[in-house]
């Protein structure tokens, strides 16, 4: 880029570099500075690496590290799979097909907090309707789906699949309908089945989204919060549920401990850092086209 | 295989106004030979890749049936009727190298696996592309992706091949070039073959029959130099040929064919406006001399163009008409010249006007 050019650049990006140095390039410097911090408050400042070594041998934090793990492996997963059939389903459909999209849409947009207090009520142990309709149609004993330390985790992974579904099978059915119809006419013609021409064309050709699904969601799905919180809540530290991003809140708002937030956060970023250097290595080495 | 099309409808819903409908094909009926190369020739949008899609089957029919030899095949799928299509942007799937893409069709017919490794290296040998199995179609040129598109299509060795204008993104020599390869795979795979194409010129060349379509009608089918010779009306008779025939206004008045106040000769014709039509070769020029020459038109060279063997002339006649005359480069006339054009004995051609005929078809050639 020539002098002037870059001079001219400068100006635009300014506004938006001054922001995130503000809010999260300052931010995150403190946090790694604070993360190295014998005390708890930031007003009393001592080097140390006193704070990591409690974190590695917190019990509570590597139950968060484990059940963060276990989410996003199951979440991410699992819920682009249902998306993908959700989508490919919607597409096939020619009447209604926004009416549809729209339906299913409509979950990203509504507040997480407001359909947690929702699912709470569903999965309420007494009154809940799940426990209600698994009594009632297979005789099933009732699940402490929130408050039991076996279950609970479980009910916040089906409730983030739910949540993220969303906006998988938006990006998913927008993916599918760019796709040329003239490669299904081709299919068509070379004899492929509906199946064969799905997973041999359409699959193929959305690839580039699907990848895109898995390195949102995972670094999504690592930062989870809401859907602990609002569903489980405080409790959901002893009924072990709680994720990364809810100790780290617990360790500032609760413990009042912020060098041990900060150290709990650097840990995070930097497994988002390696899952998402290592999901940008998957999507180059499966691109298709070239 | 042979091909018969019985009464053919295909509409849509149109676009703009509601409930009113665009009939893109229109009660077709046509037969096609067994192992011939028949050109599809029309202006765009007259119907040529509907047609084409309702025989493949990826288009269902309003009305009418359709038959691959004996065999009704109006209600099977696509999947099913075992044809060759070459699209025309040739549709190749993108992230399959040229091998999977030949591979494809064969792989779905449960081919065995070493069968399908040597198809693909013999269609691959037809159309010359064995040296870029391995490439990806965005590595390809528009002719290698061309004859890609026809090795995935001649690959399960189908009774049928389409192809719906294969050539229009080719630059002009690649086209040449291809539609001879094409016209020599037809000849050796015997494979009986419909070419849809808007260029008159390329039909006229690669095929043994030609169908000539407008609004989803068929006007004329026949061989080319037929057609060429014969045609129906005068929307054949422009639309065929290259540069296009002359058309110039006529008079029939007292047993003879007047061009504003220059006679033509006697036409036993009732009397009354018509149109006449005079292709570029069938002018003969003259120098003008004292005495105006019988039946001969005065007119000044407009432009002069030489194109190697023969001069294309830009003239214009004393009525006011500009024309364009094709003759062999040894007479030549310079541009402003004036001159005089003779037309030739039945090269004339004879159009009814609309008044009397909508379809304006052919009253005599003479
Ligand atoms: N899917 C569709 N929906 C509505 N109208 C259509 C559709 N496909 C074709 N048509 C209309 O049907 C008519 C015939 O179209 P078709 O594509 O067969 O023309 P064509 O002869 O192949 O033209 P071209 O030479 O431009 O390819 C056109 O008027 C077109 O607008
Ligand atoms: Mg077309």
């Amino acid at each position: 880029m020539s002098n002037a050019g870059f001079k001219q650049a400068i100006w635009y990006l300014l506004p938006a570099l001054v922001v995130m140095a503000v809010f999260t390039y300052y931010p995150l410097g403190n946090a790694i500075v604070q993360s190295f911090n014998r005390n708890r408050s930031p007003d009393n400042y001592e080097l140390s690496l006193k704070t990591y070594e409690y974190l590695i041998n917190d019990r509570d934090f590597k139950v968060a590290l484990r059940n963060t793990f276990l989410y996003t492996a199951v979440v991410t997963p699992v819920s682009i799979a249902i998306s993908i059939l959700i989508a490919s389903m919607l597409v096939s459909i020619q009447r209604l097909r926004t009416f549809f999209q729209t339906i299913f849409f409509i979950p990203y947009v509504t507040s997480a907090v407001a359909v947690a207090f929702t699912w709470a009520f569903l999965f309420n142990t007494d009154r809940g309707l799940v426990n209600l309709f698994l009594g009632n149609l297979f005789h099933l004993p009732k699940i402490r789906w929130l408050t039991d330390p076996n279950v609970a985790n479980y009910t916040v992974i089906i409730f983030g699949i739910w949540r993220s579904l969303a906006f998988n099978i938006l990006i998913l059915t927008t993916g599918m309908l760019s796709v040329d119809p003239q490669y299904y006419k081709a299919a068509q013609v070379d004899g492929a089945s509906a199946t064969t021409a799905f997973v041999r064309i359409t699959l193929p050709l959305i690839s580039p989204v699907i990848a895109y699904l898995f390195t949102i969601g995972m670094i999504n799905a690592f930062k989870v919060f809401n859907e602990v919180y609002t569903l489980i809540g405080n409790l959901s530290r002893s009924v072990s549920a709680h994720t990364l991003v809810v100790y780290i809140f617990d360790a500032v708002w609760r413990a009042r401990d912020y060098s041990l937030a900060s150290a709990a956060s650097v840990v995070l970023l930097l497994v988002v850092l390696v899952l998402t250097a290592f999901s940008r290595w998957v999507s180059s080495k499966t691109n298709f086209y070239g | 295989m042979r091909i018969s099309l019985e009464h053919v409808t295909v509409r849509f819903p149109d676009r703009q106004a509601a409930n009113k409908e665009v009939i893109a094909v229109d009660h077709v009926s046509l037969e096609i030979p067994a192992g011939k190369l028949v050109c599809l020739l029309g202006p765009s949008g007259c119907g040529k890749s509907t047609t084409l899609y309702a025989i493949a089957g990826l288009q269902p029919l309003d009305e009418g049936r359709i038959f691959f030899g004996e065999n009704d095949v109006t209600t099977l799928d696509a999947t099913k009727r075992g044809i060759g299509f070459v699209f025309q942007n040739y549709a190749l799937y993108p992230h399959m190298n040229v091998r999977e893409n030949i591979s494809f069709p064969l792989r779905n017919a449960k081919w065995q696996r070493s069968a399908i490794q040597e198809r693909v290296l013999e269609v691959a040998r037809i159309v010359q592309i064995g040296n870029l199995l391995d490439r990806k179609p965005s590595q390809l040129s528009g002719g290698q992706q061309q004859r890609v598109a026809i090795a995935r299509a001649l690959a399960k060795n189908p009774p049928i091949l389409l192809l719906d204008e294969p050539l229009s993104n080719l630059d002009a020599k690649l086209r040449h070039s291809t539609r001879e390869e094409i016209r020599r795979i037809q000849k050796t795979t015997g494979i009986t073959t419909i070419f849809v194409t808007h260029d008159q010129e390329e039909a006229m060349s690669i095929s043994d029959e030609v169908i000539i379509m407008r609004d989803g009608h068929i006007l004329q089918t026949g061989r080319p130099q037929g057609i060429y010779e014969e045609p129906r009306d005068l929307f054949v008779a422009t639309f065929i040929g290259s540069p296009a025939m002359n058309i110039l206004p006529g008079r029939l008045q007292e047993g003879e064919l007047w061009y504003g106040e220059y006679s033509l000769g006697e036409v036993s014709l009732p009397e009354g406006v018509v149109w006449l039509g005079v292709r570029p070769e069938g002018l003969t020029p003259h120098p003008r001399g004292e005495v105006p020459t019988m039946g001969a038109i005065p007119a000044s060279v407009i432009h002069v163009e030489l194109l190697g063997r023969e001069a294309l002339y830009q003239l214009r006649l004393a009525g006011g008409d500009g024309v364009t005359m094709i003759t062999a480069i040894d007479t030549l006339f310079r541009e402003d010249e004036e001159i005089e054009v003779q037309l030739q004995m039945m090269k004339r051609y004879l159009f009814a006007d609309v008044a009397q005929d909508a379809e304006q078809k052919l009253l005599l050639r003479f």
